[in-house]
This record gives structure tokens, sequence and C-alpha cells, in this order.
């Protein structure tokens, strides 16, 4: 096992490098300019932009700015964002944890709701419950988060008056301790209601056939002829068995807690990775882009890693060796 | 057993929404304000207006700063705003935009008679926010900052280009400029090379303090971005990244401590902008003018609000490239105008409220901005477009599109998708000037597309048309926009040069005496409303509304909300 995680984190490195490469020319390559924004300016000139130009480096050539971008970054300088004038490294952790606390929170309700309905669907195949967690599932899936999103915020935030609107904390409270937490989930309630229920169908499908498919092995008829309660045979023999495709489906989700929901933060004004890309994007802030690019690879590859990893651990008939 | 669980679970979730829902943190859970109040005792002072619970503090809502609160290198409106809250300047703007000392670092200045010499006097005792007086050398640093060869901001304007030894600064071949000096503690001249009617309000600049970012590079001085000292009415208390901003009040400011305990600028989500003010978690915002928006307020949730609705010192337009020889004529330019329904898209779009056709590149509240009824209005006249375009030979063809000398007048119209407005006006015209058989054929990308398209003189003949907005400045000098020294990579796209208009900027420029500034500017509004470089077409509003709770906050064409901050007040 040891050898295999060094094999494969070796591995890893030239892939890093090559999707380096790969972001950075389509940056380069993709129509814009970092300095546009300046040119809206009826006060700008040749000679300021030329100035600019020089003191953000752009003058150089591309291959020599990557160059350059790749010893900085071997020394943990990820270079300093165009637009918002920060560290890149200093502008992704201080989104790190509302992006993580947002996805994992979510993932944890889609957990929650997903499974049950999953495994009951599965067990009662054909009946009233499995045709209504189906429809669920599908309404699940088919709904915009936005749509999601603004019906609950009428209905929570406005109507009632229940939640807050949006924001992640109450401005300038200064909460500590258990009232912050309280705080931060009163903010977040409704965005990880959102993102929990529209996350929920597609992994409650993905239950529903694995166990279905469990159910119909052998050892499950050999535990119900042992004369096994249908309680231990479903939720201990079956069960562990069909979550491992789960599990492993979880392995790959990793990175999208680390990713953001785009269109959930720019709803919710939730200080997220998403948004931030997303500006980067429309900016063209390259070394923000570069960086957020990076590190989302690397939590990919590692997300890869976990979830071969889990395999192995959840499955005795796999050995990595 | 199944059931039982389901049950369990769907108990637990309605106990935890429930409980979620009553556990409101202490300081905020206040008795939810009347729904409604009646109509006759709108008045009274009794009625609590919904944010009352939030104390002597303003919190206004707004799109995310981007957290660089100095001066001289920040690019966002909504940075702006914190950093005139904290930050005093050289020289302020009246009402009608015109200069002032009046809450002003500086007590007075002389222009020497060459017009090439200014001498500042500062206010004696003015403190930095740690402590230490503002002093000349404080201002001669901020210049210098701004010239270093590493600056990163948009601070290095013509303005500054045109001091003595700025551009040896940049050029890296001297430490500090000779043109700006510290006579004595309180006293800085600075000597430009030309003498403009534009420099004294080029040179009212913000001062940041020589003691704090002093002999640090840009970079360094970056990293103390959200950490400022400023000499202004509050100082930063806490900045949370794409949340909020919090200021409190500085209760040493010189001009008396302010009335607030603090600011708060809440980031809100677009969508939510009228709906945060209807249930009370801000007190201002600075809403979308859509048609909608006006009629949204109208409504009995935003009885607690009043509406200040100031045009947005502004135009948006749609440009000419004079590089296409069918722009070169005057008449297709005036026939396009004639030819698109300007004022029934303003009305469809921002309602009667929220802005109007522009005319002209000078701000209507401008003391330049000539008499309306010397201005061309080309007001929707199918008619008189054909007339135009059958003047100067545009016949029309078999199918439907003019023609001259074998060439069709078809040309392209690049937009962008991001701004509804951007989408709309483009669809309307291709389809007005179809039907005076003229072929627009438009072409959308992405804003960042769009600007590096049109800043890049290798791009010269890839677009004919775009549209895009300018700011308007207190001072009408448009000169950085249209002045033939400024084609690509420079403010002039459209390669627009004419010989008149051209002299009668630089003469706007040098001419010092108000009264024949006044003239030459009226006939340049004049002399463009006739030429048409631009097809202009709206200014828009810029609408606050504004909690009745908050007193003094005065939003007005030329000064922002922020400026005098120290004087707003909550009633309640």
């Amino acid at each position: 096992m040891g050898r295999f995680i060094t094999r494969r984190l070796l591995q890893q490195i030239p892939i890093l490098i090559g999707v380096s490469i790969l972001v950075f020319s389509i940056i380069q390559l993709a129509p814009g300019d970092p300095l546009a924004s300046y040119t809206q300016d009826p006060n700008m000139t040749k000679e300021t932009l030329e100035a600019l130009k020089e003191a953000h480096g752009l003058n150089k050539s591309p291959v020599l700015q990557y160059i350059d971008y790749v010893k900085n970054a071997l020394q943990g300088n990820f270079g300093f964002s165009f637009q918002l004038k920060q560290p890149v490294e200093k502008l992704i952790a201080e989104r790190l944890w509302p992006t993580f606390y947002i996805a994992f929170g979510s993932l944890i309700i889609s957990i929650i709701i997903a499974i049950p309905i999953g495994v009951i669907s599965a067990t009662k195949q054909y009946s009233v419950f499995d045709y209504a967690g189906t429809v669920f599932a599908l309404a699940g899936i088919s709904i915009p988060a936005f749509f999601l999103a603004l019906l609950l915020k009428k209905w929570l935030a406005i109507d009632l008056r229940l939640f807050p609107l949006s924001g992640i904390e109450t401005p300038g409270a200064m909460y500590t301790g258990f009232a912050r937490m309280m705080d931060y989930l009163r903010h977040t309630f409704i965005p990880l209601i959102v993102l929990g229920l529209t996350g929920a169908g597609g992994l409650m499908r993905y239950t529903r056939s694995s166990m279905l498919e469990v159910v119909r092995q052998d050892y499950i008829r050999t535990a119900r002829a042992k004369g096994l309660k249908e309680r231990v045979v479903i939720y201990k023999h079956a069960l562990r068995n069909a979550l491992i495709p789960v599990i492993t489906l979880l392995g790959f989700t990793l990175p999208t807690l680390f990713s953001g929901a785009v269109i959930t933060e720019i709803m919710f004004a939730l200080p997220g990775m998403g948004k931030l890309q997303h500006q980067a994007v429309m900016q063209r802030d390259y070394p923000v882009l570069m960086g957020t690019n990076l590190f989302l690879a690397i939590f990919t590859l590692l997300g890869n890693l976990l979830a071969d990893i889990s395999y192995a651990l959840v499955d005795p008939r796999i050995r990595l060796d | 057993m199944m059931k039982k669980s389901i049950i369990f679970l769907l108990v637990l979730t309605l106990v935890l929404s429930a409980f979620l829902a009553g556990c409101k943190p202490k300081d905020t859970a206040v008795d939810t304000p009347p729904d409604v109040a009646d109509d006759s005792n709108k008045d009274e002072p009794k009625e609590v207006y919904p944010g009352s619970e939030r104390g002597n503090v303003l919190t206004v809502g707004g799109t995310s700063p981007d957290g660089i609160f100095n001066p001289i290198t920040y690019s966002a409106t909504y940075d702006y705003y914190m950093i005139e809250l904290m930050f005093n300047s050289l020289l302020n703007v009246e009402k009608n935009g015109a200069l002032t000392t009046e809450g002003a670092l500086v007590k007075d200045y002389t222009v020497s008679d060459d017009g090439l010499k200014y001498t500042f006097n500062l206010r004696e005792g003015i403190k930095w926010h740690d402590g230490v007086e503002v002093t000349a050398d404080d201002v001669v640093f901020t210049f210098n900052a701004i010239f270093a060869p590493d600056y990163k901001g948009r601070g290095y304007t013509l303005v500054m280009q045109d001091i003595v030894g700025a551009k040896d600064v940049k050029a890296g071949n001297a430490e500090t400029a000779e043109g700006v000096k510290a006579l004595d503690k309180y006293t800085v001249e600075i000597t430009v090379e030309q003498a403009k009617a534009t420099t004294l309000r080029g040179l009212a600049i913000m001062p940041i303090p020589k003691h704090y970012y002093g002999d640090k590079t840009a970079d360094e001085m970056a990293a103390l971005n959200r950490d400022p000292i400023g000499n202004g009415a509050f100082k930063l208390k806490k900045y949370e990244a794409e949340q909020y901003v919090e200021l409190e009040a500085n209760p040493d400011y010189w001009q008396g401590a302010p009335k607030l305990d603090g600011i708060i600028w809440k980031v809100i989500a677009n969508v939510d902008e009228l709906s945060e003010f209807e249930i009370g978690a801000i007190d201002a915002v600075n809403f979308e003018g859509s048609i909608e928006n006006y009629e949204t307020i109208e409504g009995d949730a935003y009885k607690h609000g009043t509406l200040i609705n100031n045009m947005n010192n502004g135009y948006a337009y749609a440009g000419f490239n004079f590089t296409n020889p069918i722009f070169q004529d005057k008449n297709v330019r005036q026939a396009l105008a004639y030819g698109l329904d300007r004022k029934g898209f303003i009305e469809s779009f921002f309602g009667d409220k929220g802005g109007f056709v522009a005319h002209t590149p000078i701000s209507p509240v401008s003391w330049a901005y000539p008499d309306e009824s010397q201005l061309n209005l080309y007001e929707y006249n199918k008619d008189k477009a054909i007339e135009l375009l059958e003047a100067s030979g545009w016949k029309l063809g078999a199918d439907g599109i003019r023609e001259k000398d074998g060439k069709k007048l078809a040309f392209k119209w690049h937009s962008y998708q991001e701004a509804l407005w951007s989408t709309k006006i483009t669809a309307l015209a291709a389809e007005q000037w179809k039907q005076i058989g003229v072929d627009c054929e438009i072409v959308l990308m992405d804003f960042n597309s769009l600007s590096t398209l049109i800043s890049d003189p290798g791009n010269k003949d890839k677009y004919d048309m775009w549209n895009m907005a300018w700011g308007l400045g207190a001072d009408p000098d448009m000169s950085g926009v249209y002045s033939k020294t400024l084609f690509p990579p420079g403010n002039n796209r459209g390669y627009f040069d004419n010989e008149k208009i051209e002299q009668l900027m630089k003469d706007g420029v040098v001419e010092f005496d108000e009264t024949k500034r006044k003239e030459i500017y009226q006939e340049l509004a004049r002399e463009f409303n006739e030429e048409l470089p631009y097809l202009y077409i709206y200014i828009r509003m810029s609408p606050w509304l504004v909690n009745k709770r908050v007193k003094n906050f005065n939003p007005s064409e030329f000064i922002y909300w922020s400026r005098d901050g120290h004087l707003i007040e909550i009633a309640q």
C-alpha cells in the first residue's frame, strides 16, 4: 500500500506540470486583456497603460512569463491578483473555509436525504414510496439551484423573515463561540438546503441502483435462508456492499468541496471560490486563474487517489500492490 | 421500523429548523417591526422603521469592494466610498462641481500668473489616525509614489505626467520629481510643464501617510491595503472579503466627531438589492434604475424609504469607426441617429424616471452644458433618415439594402452580453435600421474581449460600431476621449479626427477665463451634437433608496454620499 501511494504521488508531478502548461496556454490564447478595465477610464493615457503593462510584467513573451511563474510558484509565491492586489494564496485561503463549509454541509444534507430514500426505494421497488422517491430525485436533478434559491428566499427570508437573505454572518456583530456558530447556521440555512436538495437526487439514484444489484446477490439469499431478520439482512449485509460504489463517488467529489458553487454564491453573496474564479475569468486576472486552477487540479488528483485507496479499504477483493 | 426512522428524520428537520429560526442572535433579535402603519401617522416620529434595531450604525448594501483601501491604487467605486470616508482630499468639489477648500486638507492655494506653479497651504493640526500630523512631506511622498516605476494604479494621469520631473521618476532615472517640493511643513509647491485649466483638479489627490507607507515597494504597500491609516472621519475596523467592511467613527476628526458610531458596507446579492431594503437589513442602496424597480419601491413594503434620484454622471454611446468609409459621411451618421428610436428604447427600458436621451458628451448638470434648444435632438424620424441617405447617394438595392458604387450599406456592430441594455439596443437598431435600408449585423462578445478588440491598433478594420459608456467628470474637458492624439491603444477608438473640434478642445484646456471657457464648451457641445462621432444613447439615473431613519445622506451628481460621512445621522 505504501509503495502504491508513493508511486501514485510521483506520477502526479508530470501531470501537474502538464496541467499548468495547458492552463497557462489556454489563458494566454483566450481573447482579452487583464488591463482592459483600465481602458474604461477617460483619463487613461497610452503612457499610463504602457507603465502598467511594464509594472505587471505583461510585456514579456508568454514563455518567459510561464518560466517566471513556475520559478515563483516553486518558492510558494503564486503571484499577485491584478484586480484585487493581494497574493493569490491569500485570496484562496480566505475563501477556502466558507467554500468548504457550504460544500461539505450541503453534502451531508444530501447524504442524509439520499441514502435512506435510496435504500428504501430499492427494498420496496415499484412501491408508491419508490415512485415518490424517483420523482423527488428527478425534481432535485432538474430544478436549477437559482430557481429553488429564489423560491426559498421569497418564502423563508422575505415573507416569513425566519432567515437572512444573504451573507454568511451578521456584519459587525463579532459573535464568538456558540453564538457565532448559530449565526453561521442561520445565514447559510437556505443555501445549504438548496445545494443539499439539488445534490441529493443523483446520489439517491446511485444508492438505489447499487442496492438493487446487491439484494439480488447469492449471499443475500444465503443470509435470508439462514433466517436472519430482514433488518439485519438489509442494513448489515446489503447496505455495506451497496455503499462501495457510493463511497468511490464521494471520493471523486473531494475537489468539488473546494471548487465552489458559483451560482449559489452569487445568489446568496457568499464569499466562495466560485465567485473568485468567475470574477477572475471576467477580468482576465491571470495569476488568480492560474492559482485556482492549479489548486483544484491538485485536489482532483488527490481525490482520485483517495477514491482508489478507499476502494481497497472497503472492498477486500481489491489489492493495490 | 422504517417508517419510524423517517418520521424521526422529519421531526428532527422540523425541530432543527424551528430551533435555528428561533435562535436569532440576541443583539439583532428585536420585535418584528409593525407591518403596516396607517397612512395617517406616517410622519409621526413614533413609527419604528425597519432596521432601527441596528442603532447608531449605518448599513449600506452593495457590490463587494476589492479591498484596496488606498486612495492611489484603488479601482472600484465601492472601494472609493470606503476610502472617502477614511481619507480627505487636498481639495473638494462643491455641489455644482466647482473646486473648494471647504472641508479639504488645503486651507488656501495660489496659482502663478503663468499657470505653471501651484502652491498649496495645508491646514495645521490635522492628524492621521495614528496621531501623527499630516504635513507637506506626506503630500510630496504621495505624488512620488504615483510616479514610481512599480506603481500599479490608474493615478498616473495626463496631469501627473505634466509635472516637472515625473517622467524621469517613471523611467527610473530619478528618485523624486523636482516639480513637487515641500517649501515648509505645511506648504507644497508643484510645478508643471504646461498651463492648463484642468491641472488644479488633477492635482487634488488624497495624500497617504509617509511614515506608514514610505520606503515600501508597490507590492509591500499593497500588503497594507486592508490596514489603511487615513485622516478622515472614519477608521477601518474590519474587512471580511466579499462579506462586509466595517468602519468606526474617528472621535478626533478635525471637522468634529462623526454623528454615527460606525458604517457597515454589506455585500448583498444583486437580485436582492431591494428585498434587503424591504426587510430592513440595509439602510441605503444604490439600486439599478429599471422600470420594474421604480415600480416595486412604490409598494407598501417600501414606505420606510426615500428615493434620491440623481443623474449618473456619464453617457452610454454607440461608437462609429471612422476608418470605415461608410461612417466618414456625416449624413450616414445622422441618418442612423434619426433611424433609431432612442427615446422609445429608454422609455421601455428605464421608464420615465430612470434615464433620458444623451445628445452630447457634456454633463447636463455642468455649467458648460448649452441650452437644449441649441441642440439637434434627432427625434425618431424614418423619412428624415431615408432622405439623408438618398442625398448621399445610397440607393435602395433589390434586396432592400442600400448600395452605392457597388458597395452595400452593411456593417458590423460589436457589443457585449453582460448588460441587458447592450443586447436590447443592438437588436432594436438592427431591426429599425433595416427599415431604412441599412444592414447591421450584431456580434456579441464578453465585455473584456470587446475592450481588448477596440483598444488594439492592429484591429483597426475589424469592427465598425461598438457600444460602451464613458464617465463624465466635473470638468467638461473631453479631449481624453476624442483627441486625434489618442488613437488606440488610447481612448479614441473610433479614430475620430475633426480639425475644428480638435482646436476647440485645445483652446478649452488652456483657457483660464471661466466665461470664455463656457463659450468654448458650449460650442463644442453643439459641434459634437452635429458631427456625431458617437451615436449618443442615454444618460441614466443613479437612484438611491434611503431609510427614513437616516438623515443627511446626500449623494449628488458630483459628490458621493461618502464625502460628508461625518454629517450623516441616524434619527432612530
